[in-house]
Formats: structure tokens, sequence, C-alpha cells
């Protein structure tokens, strides 16, 4: 113990005299966020998002949905009632539409049909352009099957118990992510790369001091200073852009840690294939840069082209933005976030099996 | 008890032998020198009692503990310095010899090693600042954190200038005076002559000569060197005609004789000198050294 709590402290040192690496540590990942929330905070969305619920299942459901998805500028989601209903409780969708059965047979036989609206009233700039443009474009429907607008009458419907959910709510928990993704990939495990290039770690392993413990007072160094990062992400972003969030902090806390210590077995398994501390680096940048842009963490994967977002879904950064996120602003509890913490959790016991079994000591 | 033994010690690396079968003792409280060309296989052979490597055949015991079976207890009385080590550039002299004392169950006060090492007044600066010499002589005490009985010090004035090899020695010969082993790797043949009581010659993964200093240049190098200028050049045919002289060069009354009897040889020149009434000055006698004895032995140079 008297060890482990040398190595940690001197750690501390190194990190807090490493005047560069703290800029990135700790600035850069505010200076990222505020000019995020500047440039795109005020913007909102630019596209609406709108989902239906297809209970009818006819010829002519199927015709309003695929004209929906031809309009490029709607995201349409097609999905359960129940589904759907959660997504606009949760700030996903700006606006949902809800087909009945027995819709189509009553249009065909000229009879009128009713179709449900569901706006998300949380949203004031958008909502009322939702309101206006889904009853345009149903009354251009209808007007198109039959001649005459009024063979749809749509009924609105109050959504209820939405959340206030603004572009900084979604991008703040992503900046974490991002963060502890650099963190992981490009911090203590370059560390050790250069180590073992200095011949540090040959220098420990001819002292009785077991490696584990050496690295262990390494580990809890990081976990530390991500602790202050994340403490420090959100005192801006609440503080500046008011940000909201609705989390059990023990549950952010353990998630934030979860996160960290799996992105660093995945930077220690960098480390251990590359062969100085020069490739490994950039080996981490290949790494960390495409997750960046493609796992959602600036935006939401469900703005973007499907194939987009399946690779977005086989990036483990995207399950722990997504986790965040959940747990930040939706209040989720670790179980409602079970798949994310599964990767997480897998990807990082992989990585450190892995790490272990490929680790040089010079 | 001799503090380490080693018996027909291997480690090949593919065609390369790199150590082939190599047995030595190193005493208690003797310096002991490893003294080679590079790729001689030194630098292996330490690092396989440091307990670094894995030798492919062989055994070593260092006071009597198998190096491979108790690594972790031949670690804590051992001190090793490292031929390239770089330390923490962020932290201070004073702090990498506390941190590296968390290795090790006993430790040694780090004013002291700081004081040992001349470092005192760099004590609070940070590690990149040092010359190559002050570095050398913090790893050196960072091989002393842990008051060990055997120390080992790989190339230890490799690089480093005359003046900062010589604070290096003193530092060595501190240790002698500590009453600890020390064994110590060199391609410098005066590094070995002056530090070391015994020296072992490797060459390509062998041990070709081993012995005191003394022992090995009278053993392989039976001739010295005398030259010597005198006052009016004699005939090199009377040089040749005194007590010894094996071999001789002579230009305009400057000599360069071989003898295996320098003292006699000596004389002889002198009084040479006396009879002819001519005077003989600037007489120097080269001893043969350990490059010589490398050189008889291997027919190459140890360094080239």
């Amino acid at each position: 113990m008297r060890k482990f709590l040398k190595i940690f402290a001197y750690d501390f040192k190194i990190t807090i005299r490493q005047r560069e690496a703290m800029f990135w540590l700790l600035i850069f990942p505010v200076l990222i966020m505020i000019i995020l929330g500047f440039v795109f905070g005020s913007a909102g969305d630019v596209k609406l998002k709108v989902g239906i619920v297809d209970l009818d299942g006819s010829p002519v459901s199927r015709a309003i949905v695929e004209a929906f998805e031809g309009i490029d500028a709607i995201v349409t989601e097609v999905g359960s009632e129940d589904e759907e209903r959660a997504a606009i409780r949760d700030g996903d969708r700006n606006g949902i539409i809800i087909i009945s059965e027995g819709f189509g047979e009553q249009v065909t036989s000229g009879l009128q049909g009713e179709l449900t609206i569901i706006i998300n009233r949380s949203e004031i700039t958008t909502a009322q352009i939702t309101s206006s443009t889904l009853r345009g474009i149903i009354d251009e429907i209808g007007q198109r099957m039959s001649g005459a607008p009024e063979i749809i009458e749509v009924n609105e419907e109050e959504a209820q118990d939405v959340k206030d959910f603004e572009y900084i709510d979604f991008m703040v928990p992503g900046i974490i992510a991002i963060t502890l993704m650099f963190g992981g990939l490009m911090g203590y495990n370059l560390e050790i790369a250069s180590y073992r290039e200095k011949g540090i770690l040959r220098r420990i392993k001819v002292s009785p001091l077991s490696l584990p413990t050496f690295l262990a007072g390494g580990i809890f160094n990081v976990l530390v200073f991500t602790l202050v990062q994340t403490v420090l992400l959100l005192l801006v972003g609440t503080l500046v852009f008011n940000l909201s969030i609705n989390a059990n902090y023990l549950y952010l806390a353990v998630l934030v840690l979860i996160g960290a210590l799996s992105f660093l077995a995945l930077g220690f398994l960098i480390a251990s294939l590359t062969k100085n501390m020069r490739s490994a680096s950039l080996a981490a940048n290949a790494v960390s840069m495409p997750m960046m842009f493609l796992s959602g963490v600036f935006f939401s994967v469900d703005w973007v082209p499907a194939p987009l977002k399946i690779i977005a879904q086989c990036l483990p950064l995207y399950y722990l933005g997504d986790g965040l996120r959940e747990v930040m602003t939706n209040s989720a509890g670790l179980l409602d976030i079970w798949l994310d913490l599964v990767v997480l959790v897998g990807m990082g016991l992989i990585a450190f099996i892995a790490s272990v079994r490929f680790f040089r000591w010079e | 008890m001799p503090s380490i033994s080693i018996r027909d010690l291997r480690k090949y690396y593919g065609d390369i032998k790199a150590v082939d079968g190599i047995t030595l003792e190193v005493e208690e409280k003797e310096i002991f020198g490893i003294l080679g060309p590079n790729g001689a296989g030194k630098t292996t052979t330490l690092e396989m009692v440091e307990t670094l490597r894995e030798p492919d055949s062989g055994e070593i015991e260092v006071m009597g503990l198998d190096v491979r079976r108790n690594a972790r207890a031949v670690k804590e009385i051992i001190g090793v310095q490292l031929q390239t080590t770089v330390f923490f550039d962020e932290l201070t002299v004073r702090e990498t010899i506390d941190l590296f004392s968390a290795f090790y169950p006993r430790t040694m006060p780090v004013d002291e090693l700081v004081g040992m090492a001349e470092l005192n007044e760099k004590a609070d600066s940070r590690v990149n600042e040092l010359s190559g010499g002050q570095h050398k002589r913090l790893s050196i005490a960072l091989a002393l954190v842990n008051d060990p009985g055997i120390v080992f010090l790989d190339e230890p004035t490799t690089g480093l200038d005359p003046q900062a090899r010589r604070r290096i020695w003193e530092m060595v010969e501190h240790l002698r005076s500590q009453d600890k082993t020390v064994v110590l790797t060199t391609h410098y043949i005066e590094e070995a002559e002056y530090l070391c009581d015994r020296v072992a010659i490797m060459d390509h993964g062998h041990i070709i000569a081993l012995g005191t200093p003394d022992e090995l240049i009278n053993e392989h190098v039976s001739e010295s060197i005398i030259t010597f200028r005198l006052s009016q050049p004699v005939g090199e045919e009377i040089v040749r005609g005194l007590h010894g002289v094996t071999d001789v060069q002579g230009e305009d009354g400057e000599y360069r004789v071989t003898t295996p009897v320098p003292q006699e040889t000596l004389i002889g020149i002198v009084a040479m000198a006396h009879e002819r009434g001519v005077e003989a000055d600037d007489i120097n006698m080269k001893r043969a050294t350990l490059e010589d004895v490398f050189l008889k032995i291997t027919g190459r140079r140890i360094r080239e």
C-alpha cells in the first residue's frame, strides 16, 4: 500500500508537470465543448424527426410511410407505438404519426380516415413547424389519393412528459465520451510505451516491485484525473450552456470509470502491439480519429444514412456516448444501459487479456 | 561462499551464440570486470545474472540463491545499473531516488545517496537537466537504493569524457570501501586495469582469459617496451647487447626496446649511458596492457 501510494503520488506529480498534456487533458475538451456549444447550440435541429406507427399495414398506409421517407427535410423512423411514444418522451422525435388499424380500408371505400399526430411541444421553436409541416404533408397525400384533402382527418394529441432536450444535452455526454477515449488511448498507455523505450520497465523488472503494483499507481492517477475532467466539463456545461442534468451521479461516476478503464485497456493493447512510442501514438490516432467522427458523439446517428449508423454501432465509443447520454439526460439506471455496459466491459476485458498476452518489457 | 557463481551459462539468439558456455565465480567484496568488445556477450551475461533474461542453459547462483528459482529474493539483494536507462523527465533527482526507494523493502536514506553520487547541487533539478556524467551517477545511486551487497554496473562510463569517467571511478572506489561486491562491464582497458581486482576478458560469447590484470599481462604478454633518448646516438648493436633486450628500433638517438625483464634492461641502459658519458633522458617504460593481452589472444583490438 505504501508503494502504491508513493507511485500514485509521483504519477500525479508527473501528470501535473506535463504542461502540454494537462492542456490536452483538461482544457482542450472544454474548448471543444464551448466552440461546439456556441456554433450549434442555437441552431437547433435542421431536420425534423418524425416517427410513424403503422398499425394498419395496408397499401395506403405504406404509401404514406413511403411518402414521408421520400421527403428530404424529414428523418422518418418507423416503429411500434410503444417505441415511438418512448422516443418522443426522450426528446428523440419532433412528432409522431399513428396510423390506426382500418385506415386504408376507410380511405379506399371513400370514408374519412383518421390519423393521430403527436407533437413534441417542449421544443418550442420546432413544435409549430412540426405541426404545420405534418398537417401540410398529410393534406397533400390526401389530395393526391382522392382529390380531396378532407379524406384524412388529423387528430392532434399532446405529447406527455417530454424532456426539454437541446443540442448541448446531446453534445456534453459525447464530449465526455471522447475525452475518456483519448485519455485511454493517448495518455498513460503512451507513457508506458515511453517507459519501455527508455528502459524504465526493465529497471522495474530487476527490482522486487511487481509491475501490476507499478501500473496500479498510474491507473489510479488516470482515474482521478478522469473524474476531475468530467466534473469540469459538467460544470462548464451547466454554467455556460445551462446544461440540464437529470442523472444519478453515482451511476454517472461508475459509467465514467468503466469507460475510462475500458479505453485504457484498449490503449494498453495498442502499446503492447506497437514497437515504440511513436508508432503507438500513430496507431492510437488511427483508432481514435474515425471513432470520434463516426460514433455519433457530436451528432445523433439517427440523423445520418443507415450505413453510417451501422458503422457507428460497431464502434465501442458509440456505446459509451449512448450510455452517458442515457444516464445524464434520461435518468437511466445501470440496468437500462446494460448493453452499453456489456460492450464496454467486454471490450475492456478482451483488450486487457490481449495486452497482457502481448506485453513486452523492452 | 562466492558472491556469484556461474556454471556453463548459455544464451543463443538463433545462430548467434551470444553467451556460449561461461563458467566463473565472483568473490565477495571484489570488483570484478568483464572486458570485451561490443557484441562479446558482456551485457547478455550480466542481464542473465540480474534476472532480466532467461538463460538457455546453465546455472547461476547469487549469494547461494538460484537466480531462476529465487528471482525475487535475488532482486532484493542486488543493485542494478542498466546500460541505457532514461528516467522520468518530470521528476527531480531527489524525487527519482525516492520513487525508486518505494520499489524495495529495505532502503537507504535519499540524502545519503544524493551525496554519494555528488549530486547535492542538482538534488532539486529535473533529471532531464543533468549532464551525461551526472545522469550516470544518478543511475548508479539508483542501483544502491536498497543497500545491496552486490552491485552490477553495465558500461558505467561509456560515452563519458575522461573527467566524468574519473568521478564514476571514484564512486566505484567508494563502493569498494563499503565492502560491496561490484561486477562491471566495460570496453575501456584503463577502466578494467584501474578498477578491477579481477577481469574476465570475453570475446564471441566465451571467456578467453580470467585473472587479475597483472596475472593476465604477465601470463600472456611477456615483454615490456622501454623508450629513451640519448644525448649522443650510439650504435644499435650496443643497445641490442643490453641485458634482456630482444628488439631495438633506433633513430636520431631515440630508442624503443622490447624486453621480458624491463627492470634489468633499465639498469643496463642507465649504466651504459654512464659508461659512455652520454645522458639518457625521457626514459619511459610502457607496461603491456590488457589490450595487448586481447591482441595476443585474438589478433584483434578491443575497440576498432
